[in-house]
């Protein structure tokens, strides 16, 4: 009996250190290390089959995101790596080395430069914005209740207070509602090597414009395999293949 | 040795019993011309002579309209006569005519000892050269049966007046001369303003002419126009000093102790080329202004690379032309090869009249994929003027194998720019960032949990402020009709003052309870109607109530219960515990049903 339980035993403990060590071998770490040396040793493609295998699991993950964009860039392939640029940046908009990534890998494209109103605008995150404009609407709102409950405290330090913190929480508010707008909105970048924009949804439609890939653009409907995009820079929209663009935001 | 004359004759001079001191008074100028009349081919030789001073300054030769002028130095003659001592100093200038016309030289100053003197006007005639028979005909030698043979000449001529533009003109100046130099000739190249030009080598020979030897020196440009139209070839000049062998020998004798021979400025004629521009058909796209005959060669510095280490492309273009102006072959792009900037070397050589050479243009690249590649070909369109026609040269295809790369150092400079020991920093390749080495902890894209938490925080300030702002109307509407807001407090100043009446139920003195509670029913009447609690009288009260529709039956509970406790606040009675706390729930009651129905 002492014998049988034994064994069991011994089965069980065996089973355990068999799935540690699977565990250990699949885990985000180790497989970043396998994905690295492929990497280092330029098998590229290896590299991104293993970065690949975890999206499922490691959804917004911003690291995981940004080695992809790396092994896509590697490969040649600048519409992808930009897409998953973007995505890391989306989660990790002030990371030095996506942002660096980013902006070389969109070095060449034509019609994606951003003059320096845009890079203001788009600095600051909308959640971090939408919070200070939380605060600032604490601060007059507080204060002007304080003076409409006791009068007396009225003062013009209190009334200069409440209307500069109310100036600031209208531009923090506006701003920040923008940015989360603009953020909200169906944007998409072209992963095909050049994408041609055709006038209607179907092949028989002649091409109007061309655009490289790695270009950001706005998804504006879906019909029968066809997608219309609108490019916000050139002001030129049109229908291009389904799988020509992909969207930015995954889940 | 003429300096030693004249300070041995100064020496004399002072020597003597009295030296003899010029006087201002002694001073005149005079000036004058070889010819009056010359033709735009000649020069006028032009003397101004000082005379009565020993010491005399130059003379300031003014601007001479239509004239170029040139000084040729001087000549200077000193006597002595019975101890007196008078100079002579002549100044030689060369006038170049620039137009044709009647001209004036006008009147040519000197300053000594607070004097000034001038010199009359000249009036000077140019004719045209083409109203002359022609001197110099355009061939180098023989000298035209008709041109007058000198001492020394210049003579300037090109191979071609007409070309295409960046067609090479080989330009030849001749300097042929049989006399003895005084002192080394100075040349002015001519102005070539708006020629490229190249120096080929000058030669030196020796020739004859009607039977007299000279020996010539040739100074040869190759000039290539740089724009269509009629351009112009300047002339070139020399400045000599030469032997004059038509003098007289007694003044030769003395030429040998105060002059230095006989000054000349020789030009050449201006020369003009018409210049077309290149024809229109069959230019090539691609061609970049490039003339000549050419070839193209392409090589690379390696067959074989690593993926990431640099190789050099080189397309070199070999042969006669304007070498500068040769533009940059074109190469189809590489795909997945990072290029740099291209740098161009030049080597140019003359052979004969003709200038030849080469640019090579090298380019550096970096394959990023490993991979067998094609390079090229390169292309290169000329126009060739010999045949008057565009011809498109194309270099071999180069293959090139990029064998996967390993990551070590940075890429070295791949174009040799820039020096590694430089203290700037030399950007040399710029490549993405590395891989992140963790995982980052998961985040998702759309936060609306913190969205749900804002929206919370954003409303609880709105309800804070919407409340004291209706505090603050409240207090404004009270200050504004203090009697409403009396009227509106009342019940529940009413209900206050009976909780404090609630506070005596226990109280050993049940007059106190009953005075506590008159005072809320009779303070809460007053409040109603808007009258002083001290002295209201239950008759009044009652009327008013009347008037403000209360029910009887509510009147009547009043009267019974003001009574009750007037009762009680003038005459001590009995009451147990539980009649006054019946009591206590009637007024309330009462106060409450009256509130309800008073208008």
């Amino acid at each position: 009996m002492n014998r049988k339980i034994g064994r069991i035993l011994i089965v069980l403990m065996a089973a355990l250190a068999f799935q540690a060590t699977v565990r250990a071998q699949t885990s985000p770490a180790s497989l970043f290390e396998d994905a690295a040396k492929a990497y280092q040793s330029s098998q590229y493609l290896k590299a991104r089959e293993i970065y690949e295998s975890m999206l499922t699991e490691r959804r917004g993950d911003a690291a995981l995101y940004y080695n992809l964009g790396n092994t896509y860039f590697r490969l040649g392939d600048r519409g992808h790596a930009i897409l998953w640029y973007e995505r890391a940046s989306m989660l990790e908009p002030h990371d030095n080395d996506i942002q660096y990534n980013l902006s070389l890998a969109k070095a060449d494209i034509k019609g994606a430069e951003e003059d320096i109103w845009d890079k203001i605008l788009a600095y600051p995150e909308a959640h971090g914005l939408l919070w200070i404009s939380t605060v600032l609407l604490w601060m007059w709102t507080g204060t002007l209740s304080l003076t409409w409950i006791r009068p007396r405290l009225s003062s013009r330090r209190f009334k200069r207070g409440i209307a500069i913190s109310f100036a600031l929480w209208i531009v923090a508010a506006g701003w920040g509602n923008w940015r989360l707008w603009n953020e909200s909105r169906p944007w998409s970048i072209i992963v095909a090597p050049e994408a041609q924009i055709k006038s209607g949804p179907s092949d028989d439609f002649p091409v109007g414009a061309t655009a490289p890939a790695g270009l950001r653009v706005l998804v504006l409907e879906e019909r029968d395999g066809w997608t219309l995009v609108g490019l916000t820079n050139a002001g030129i929209k049109g229908w291009v293949p389904k799988g020509t663009v992909e969207r930015l935001e995954m889940f | 040795m003429k300096r030693f004359l004249l300070c041995l004759l100064t020496a004399i001079a002072f020597a003597g019993a009295r030296p003899s001191v010029a006087r201002a008074d002694d001073l005149s100028i005079e000036a004058s011309v070889a010819k009056s009349e010359i033709t735009m081919d000649e020069q006028l030789l032009l003397f101004v002579t000082v005379k009565g001073s020993a010491n005399v300054t130059t003379p300031k030769l003014p601007t001479i309209p239509n004239f170029d002028s040139y000084s040729t130095g001087r000549s200077q003659s000193v006597s002595i006569v019975n101890g007196s001592m008078s100079s002579s100093v002549t100044f030689n200038y060369v006038l170049m005519p620039k137009a044709a016309g009647r001209f004036t030289i006008p009147p040519i100053e000197i300053s000594q000892g607070g004097q000034t003197l001038a010199t009359h006007p000249i009036n000077i005639e140019v004719t045209s050269a083409s109203a002359q028979p022609p001197q110099t005909p355009h061939r180098p030698s023989p000298i035209g049966a008709n041109e007058s043979i000198e001492g020394v000449m210049i003579r300037a001529h090109v191979n071609k007046r007409q070309v295409v533009v960046q067609e090479p003109v080989i330009l030849t100046i001749q300097f042929l001369r049989r006399v003895r130099f005084l002192s080394r000739p100075s040349y002015a190249p001519p102005d070539t303003t708006g020629w490229m030009t190249y120096d080929l080598q000058p030669i030196e020979y020796t020739t004859t002419i009607q039977g007299m030897g000279f020996s010539v020196t040739e100074f040869k440009y190759e000039l290539f126009p740089t724009a269509p139209g009629r351009l112009t070839i300047g002339p070139a000049t020399i400045e000599c000093s030469v032997e004059n062998f038509q003098a007289d020998p007694f003044d030769v004798f003395f030429q040998n102790f105060f002059q230095s021979g006989q000054s000349k400025t020789l030009k050449t004629k201006a020369i003009t080329v018409e210049v077309a521009p290149l024809p229109e058909s069959g230019k090539p796209g691609g061609f970049s202004g490039s003339v000549g005959q050419y070839a193209l060669s392409a090589n690379l510095d390696k067959s074989t690379v690593k993926a990431g280490d640099p190789i050099t492309l080189t397309l070199e273009v070999k042969g006669e032309g304007n070498i500068k102006t040769i533009g940059e072959p074109s190469i189809p792009p590489i795909p997945s090869f990072r290029r740099y900037e291209t740098i161009s070397s030049l080597n140019t050589q003359s052979q004969g009249n003709r200038i030849s050479g080469s640019k090579a243009f090298k380019t550096a690249f970096v394959p990023e994929d490993p991979g067998t590649f094609s390079i090229g070909p390169a292309r290169f369109d000329y126009f060739d003027p010999i045949e008057r026609r565009y011809i498109s040269l194309k270099s071999k295809t180069l293959t090139l194998t990029v064998t996967p790369g390993t990551t070590g150092p940075p890429v070295a400079n791949p174009a040799g720019m820039g020096s590694a020991q430089s203290e700037e920093v030399h950007i040399l390749k710029e490549d993405i960032r590395y891989l992140k080495p963790a995982p980052s902890p998961a985040r998702p894209f759309n936060q609306k949990l913190d969205l749900l938490a804002l929206g919370a925080f954003n409303l609880l300030p709105l309800l804070l402020l919407a409340g004291s702002g209706g505090f603050r109307l409240s207090k404004e509407r009270d200050l504004k009709n203090p009697e409403g807001a009396r009227s509106r407090k009342a019940l529940t100043q009413a209900r206050e003052r009976l909780k404090k009446a609630r506070q005596h139920l226990q109280d050993s003195d049940p007059n106190l309870y009953l005075r506590t509670v008159s005072s809320a029913v009779a303070g809460y009447v007053a409040d109603k109607l808007g009258v002083s609690k001290t002295g209201l009288a239950l008759d009044d009260a009652a009327r008013e109530l009347e008037g403000r529709r209360v029910d009887q039956k509510n009147i009547q509970g009043l009267r019974e219960l003001w009574e009750i406790a007037d009762r009680g606040r003038f005459a001590p009675i009995a009451m147990t515990n539980t009649e006054r706390q019946a009591l206590y729930q009637r007024a309330l009651s009462l106060i409450t049903q009256i509130e309800e129905q008073i208008r």
